[in-house]
């Protein structure tokens, strides 16, 4: 306010003596510490005084002298600035000569305490407002459990007598503020023996104007130094959180809800579900949300060395909502989670239980083909399934110093499953004239015990790119599983059936080690290498004894003892060329298979299989290129290859109890499946318009498949059996590309994007002996468009179509042609005060011209939504979903020797009214719901 | 826009040099090694057009998972700086090499003249021009950075919706500084835009003979472009992008 009045008086001076005024004028003083002494060097500047902006600046010579000419005659703030004094600081006014002589400028000096302790020692800044001069207390360490007391004893300039009583720059302190309030009534001592030093940030002292003075507004001089503390982010809490509540038609209904705590380091969260709108889980970003700082960080597992298997990543999703479309669920689910977060330490422990309920019908329809026949089959069933799932996991981070990282986690589950089915299945011949029924009565109920812990080290060696890590983990699984079958076969022709009621209870377990190490060199700039050795020791055991549930016996054909020795030993180098963008490793490894299985057809039998352990032994070399181009280009090519052990039941004479008409032999001389796969990818992204372009191609060609010879064989009183037999045979292939692009048709209103993609596969099988190339080709292309008329009003088509053409060499006849179409168009609009109404429907066609199916399924859904109050705390939405009431469950593809469509009914056209409540308040953005 | 920057009279900075050269003072001549940090949440958390809603989810998620640190070099003395790129990796482990856009930012305090070589937006410029200095508003806050008593300065960049607060160095007396900044009494050792979420600190500070650096001839090929020319782009390109409440960082640097 003084600076204010002082202002306007220069202004009035400056108006009165605007004739004489020179028009350009300089400036010139000396400057000298308060002792006289010449100051050289110091940073001489000219502020604008409304807004402290830089007008001009010099330096003061040996002789402290500094000189400005040439300046406008206009008011200004002269600021000069030493390292060891003060800021001094001093309102010029307009001159009435042109040579302005302030003479002789004293600085004072930084006051010691303040420039070693503070600036220097301590690496605070210090804030210098007015009279006020204020820093960061954090940077002056005590001990933990020390009060604000303790810490203002430290502090420079501050002293506090054995009573308590705090002096400021000599003054005696009579207010402490916390955060700018009143605190613990009016003794300052309340506060400064009783806070935690550790949860002050900044202390700030500075001179309170009296009552008087408030008032009056003329200063009696009568002021006392009072006191601020700043409380640390981490001190202040926070929490958010939402609770929805919703009911509809058709009985339906549904409740969500979160709620998060914290502060800077600690984080808690809450959320919970529960639903008959078939939302299994809780989506990305409540997920997101609920993990909270951990969100991102289970990515770290500890195999070291290149992956033939690139995309392999873990994630855990026991909470995500992954429903398939088939049916009605109810579900309910809850978790907490805390986090830990400081520099040096990240701790993390998560629970979540949930539970669904399923209930479907579904419809499938078959085809399978053959050289000289072909034979249909439908199958109906009515599927109960009920699970419930208790998970937990723990995730420790300790970063020791800058050179050591170890990281431990561990993670278990506990699944308990029923599960019921009821199936009739019509098998038919060419002539679709019924040859069999089967009907199944199958109840199933699991549980499976499921532990994971792995600890990872990493150390950074001295020499810059050296670094060596180790790894370890074990798992185990404990599995038990109680399946009953009743099952009727009903053979037409000569009207007989066959009954057989089997009960199977099978226990498994299998634990797992692994170890790793890898090393890491650089050699000078460009140059990188790495050596890396995995070992991994694996046992599973399987017992499983089956009976006759009518004649209460055991039936030794269906039972078997199993035990499985798995290691898998490799060792691997790679080197890495690393410059300007380009990037290309070379690395190749030896890689061991070890596997060894006992197999008993019962108690004390004889081993069934080759009880010698097998060694697979393949070098496997890996190569990347990635280049990446100026303005945005990125080029990429990858080899790799793989080695897959054959399954178990490929290898071993595994009984088959769920259907009698279905035998698969094992095969003991099975080798393992070895593919070579190259891919190549380009894109290039234009931030000016945001349009980018892309293009990849992926081809696999297996070395050595495992293929399947499938033998039918009609066999009277029973009807089609089918034996399968695993082969290894010459390469599958298989190759896609696909090709993306986006760019804007009007700039920042109209968009549109076009993705197109093609395939084909070959693959090997056998029918009746005969050999089958079943060849597939597909191709896709869709278009989306996007138009934002205004921050509004958003409009949104996307448009796809897909064919999908699929030869058998061996039946020519009914090679398959099938397509399917797409469309989606929705709206969003706001409108009127926090009205937003939000649509889309969906057109899906599907296709097949080889046997007529025209199946097409039109989805409209809508919904209102008003949000409430000051903060958008209450929002109310209604919404009818589906409103044509033709929601279904459909698919339809053709593979290896069939064709096969599948439907199901679902939940179809209801109407919710929901209730939802959010702590901080909705957004009231459109594209943030 | 050119309003918003005033001229700074640059070759006061020549006078300073004769003056420290006739009284003995050392000519301040050397390099700086600048460790710039990005912070992603706080650069989404400065978009005026994210609610606070996610402003305070991304905090909770990413909060302190979200840096990107990098290398800067800067050469100066009294006629000249130099600010580029390193290639120099700021986590020794991480050895996967990026190609960085072109960004050499020359400052020629003797002829007052600024030549930038930018790739950006998808195009290469070298935008030449008067040079000016940002109008700061100087504060009285004072600080040690890297063994130096500095001073704070503040400016609003209007194109970007940045404030910017520099610490100059009251005892360099070199008008430059990391990125485009400058125009200070002092040079500017540190840099603190939006609340952190870009930051720019010295790492190293040497006092030493850098005319082989500063003198060095670098190939530069692109379109030529004025600073005006070169402000109604960035300008543009940011309000096309806010339009569509899309942040504009990814395709300019921050």
């Amino acid at each position: 306010m003084r600076q204010i009045i002082f202002l306007l008086l220069w202004l009035l001076i400056g108006f009165g003596a605007w004739a004489q005024r020179p028009s350009k004028i300089s400036i010139k003083a000396v400057v000298v510490d308060t002792n006289r002494v010449p100051v050289a060097f110091s940073t001489v500047m000219l502020l604008n005084p409304f807004d402290s902006t830089l007008a001009n600046f010099t330096t003061s010579n040996m002789e402290g002298v500094f000189e400005f000419s040439n300046l406008k005659n206009i008011l200004y703030l002269l600021k000069i600035s030493q390292v060891n004094s003060l800021p001094f600081q001093r309102h010029l006014p307009i001159s009435e000569k042109v040579m302005v002589n302030l003479d002789t400028l004293v600085l004072q000096p930084l006051n010691r305490t303040l420039l070693e302790v503070v600036i220097k020692a301590a690496k605070a800044p210090i804030y210098i407002k007015g009279d006020t001069i204020e820093y960061d207390a954090s940077t002056f360490k005590v001990p933990p459990g020390s009060t604000v007391e303790d810490l203002l004893r430290k502090l420079p300039g501050i002293q506090v007598d054995a009573n308590g009583n705090i002096m400021a720059q000599g003054k005696s302190v009579q207010k402490v503020y916390v955060d700018g309030k009143n605190f613990f009534g009016d003794d300052p001592k309340n506060v400064t023996k009783n806070l935690d030093a550790n949860a002050i940030s900044k202390v700030q002292v500075f001179t309170e104007k009296s009552e008087q003075t408030k008032l009056t507004g003329v200063d009696d001089g009568g002021d006392d130094k009072a006191m601020n503390l700043e409380l640390k982010e981490e001190f202040k809490k926070g929490k958010f959180g939402k609770i929805v509540v919703a009911a509809g038609t058709q009985e339906r209904w549904a409740t969500r809800g979160n709620l998060n705590l914290f502060n800077e380091k600690h984080q808690l969260s809450f959320i919970g579900y529960a639903n008959n709108i078939n939302q299994t889980g809780v989506n990305w970003e409540d997920y997101q949300e609920f993990k909270g700082s951990n969100a991102w960080a289970n990515s770290d597992n500890g195999n070291f060395g290149f992956s033939s298997n690139s995309n392999y990543y873990y994630s855990d999703n026991t909470a995500y909502n992954y429903f398939d479309g088939k049916g009605f669920t109810e579900n309910l689910g809850a978790g907490t989670n805390y986090n830990y977060d400081s520099k040096k330490l990240k701790y993390n422990f998560s629970y979540f239980y949930n539970q669904s309920n399923f209930r479907y019908d579904e419809y499938l329809y078959k085809q399978n083909y053959f050289s000289d026949t072909a034979y249909s089959n439908t199958d109906t069933s009515r599927t109960h399934r009920f699970y419930q799932n208790h998970s937990a996991s723990t995730r420790l981070q300790w970063d020791m110093d800058s050179n050591n990282v170890l990281i431990a986690k561990a993670s278990g589950s506990f699944l308990q499953q029923h599960y019921s089915q009821l199936d009739y299945g019509l098998y038919s011949n060419q002539t679709n004239e019924p040859i069999n029924g089967l009907s199944n009565d199958n109840q199933k109920d699991n549980n499976t015990l499921n532990f994971n812990s792995t600890a990872i080290f990493r150390h950074k060696f001295k020499k810059q790119g050296q670094s060596i890590a180790f790894s370890a983990s074990v798992a185990a699984n404990d599995g038990k599983v109680r399946d009953q079958l009743l099952t009727i076969n009903e053979f037409y022709k000569i009207a007989t059936a066959t009954q057989a009621n089997i009960q199977t209870d099978a226990f498994g377990f299998s634990r797992k080690y692994d170890a790793n190490a890898l090393y890491n060199h650089k050699f000078g700039k460009r140059w990188f290498g790495d050596v890396f050795y995995n070992f991994k020791y694996g046992t599973r055991n399987a017992d499983n004894q089956a009976q006759d549930l009518y004649l209460n016996t055991s039936i030794d054909s269906l039972s078997y003892y199993g035990l499985k020795d798995v290691m898998y030993n490799r060792l691997g180098s790679s080197l890495r060329y690393s410059h300007k963008g380009l990037n290309v490793s070379a690395g190749l490894a030896i890689q061991q298979d070890y596997t060894h299985y006992s197999f008993l057809g019962s108690k004390g039998g004889t081993d069934l299989v080759n009880p010698a352990g097998k060694f697979y032994n393949h070098w496997t070399p890996n190569f990347t290129f990635t280049y990446q181009l100026p303005r945005n280009t990125h080029l990429r090519l990858n080899y790799y290859y793989t080695v897959q052990l054959p399954a178990d039941n490929d290898i071993l004479p595994v009984p088959v109890v769920s259907s009698v008409l279905y035998h698969k032999v094992g095969n003991p001389n099975l080798e393992p499946k070895t593919s070579n796969t190259v891919s190549v990818g380009l894109n290039k992204w234009n931030p000016a318009n945001f349009s980018s372009i892309g293009a990849q191609a992926n081809y696999t060609q297996e070395d050595r498949s495992i293929i399947y010879d499938q033998r039918v064989e009609y066999k009277d009183s029973i009807g089609i059996v089918t034996t399968v037999y695993p082969m290894n045979y010459k390469g599958n292939r298989n190759m896609n590309m696909y090709f993306w692009t986006s760019f804007p048709l009007i700039k920042t209103v109209l968009e549109q994007g076009v993705d197109l993609s093609g395939g084909m596969n070959e693959s090997y099988a056998f029918f009746n002996a005969v050999e089958n190339k079943t060849n597939s080709r597909n191709v896709g292309i869709s278009t989306d468009f996007s138009l934002t008329l205004s921050a509004k009003l958003q409009l949104d088509l996307d448009l796809n179509f897909g064919l999908n053409q699929t030869h058998f060499s061996i039946n020519h006849e009914n090679d398959q042609l099938n397509n399917n179409f797409g469309m989606d168009f929705s709206v969003k609009y706001q409108f009127l005060e926090k009205f937003f109404f939000e649509s889309n429907f969906e057109y899906t066609q599907y296709r097949s011209t080889t046997s007529e199916l025209n199946e097409t399924i039109p989805i409209w859904n809508a919904s209102i939504r008003k949000l409430f109050g000051k903060q958008n705390k209450l929002e109310m939405r209604l919404a009818v979903f589906d409103i044509f009431n033709r929601n279904v469950y459909f698919e339809q593809y053709a593979t290896s020797n069939y064709y096969q469509r599948v439907s199901s009914s679902t939940l179809a056209r209801y109407l919710m009214l929901s209730v939802s409540y959010n702590i901080r308040g909705f957004s009231d953005k459109m594209n943030e719901d | 826009m050119n309003t918003l920057l005033q001229p700074i009279k640059f070759g006061l900075l020549a006078l300073i040099s004769f003056i420290l050269l006739t009284s003995g003072g050392e000519i301040p001549t050397g390099y700086i090694k600048y460790k710039r940090t990005q912070n992603w949440t706080k650069m989404y958390a400065s978009l005026d057009f994210v609610s606070e809603q996610q402003k305070e989810k991304d905090a909770y998620v990413w909060g302190k998972r979200s840096e990107w640190s990098s290398y800067c070099e800067l050469y100066f003395d009294a006629k000249k700086s130099i600010y580029v790129d390193s290639d120099e990796p700021v986590d020794a482990s991480q050895t996967w090499s990026y190609q960085k856009p072109a960004y050499v930012i020359t400052r020629d305090f003797e002829k007052r003249r600024r030549l930038d070589h930018i790739e950006t937006l998808g195009k290469t410029y070298i935008v030449e021009d008067t040079l000016l200095g940002q109008n700061w508003k100087i504060l009285n806050n004072l600080k040690e950075v890297a063994g130096h008593i500095c001073m704070s300065a503040v400016w609003y960049d209007s194109i970007k919706y940045q404030r910017v607060e520099a610490w100059f160095a009251l005892d360099i007396p070199i008008a430059s500084g990391p990125e485009m900044f400058g125009g200070l009494p002092g040079l500017i050792l540190e840099i603190n835009i939006n609340n952190g979420a870009l930051v720019i600190e010295p790492v190293v500070i040497e006092m030493k003979n850098v005319a082989e650096e500063l003198n060095k001839v670098r190939k530069m090929k692109g379109k030529k472009i004025n600073a005006s020319q070169y402000n109604t782009l960035m300008s543009k390109y940011i309000q096309e992008r806010k339009k569509l409440e899309e942040p504009y960082f990814w395709g300019l640097r921050y």
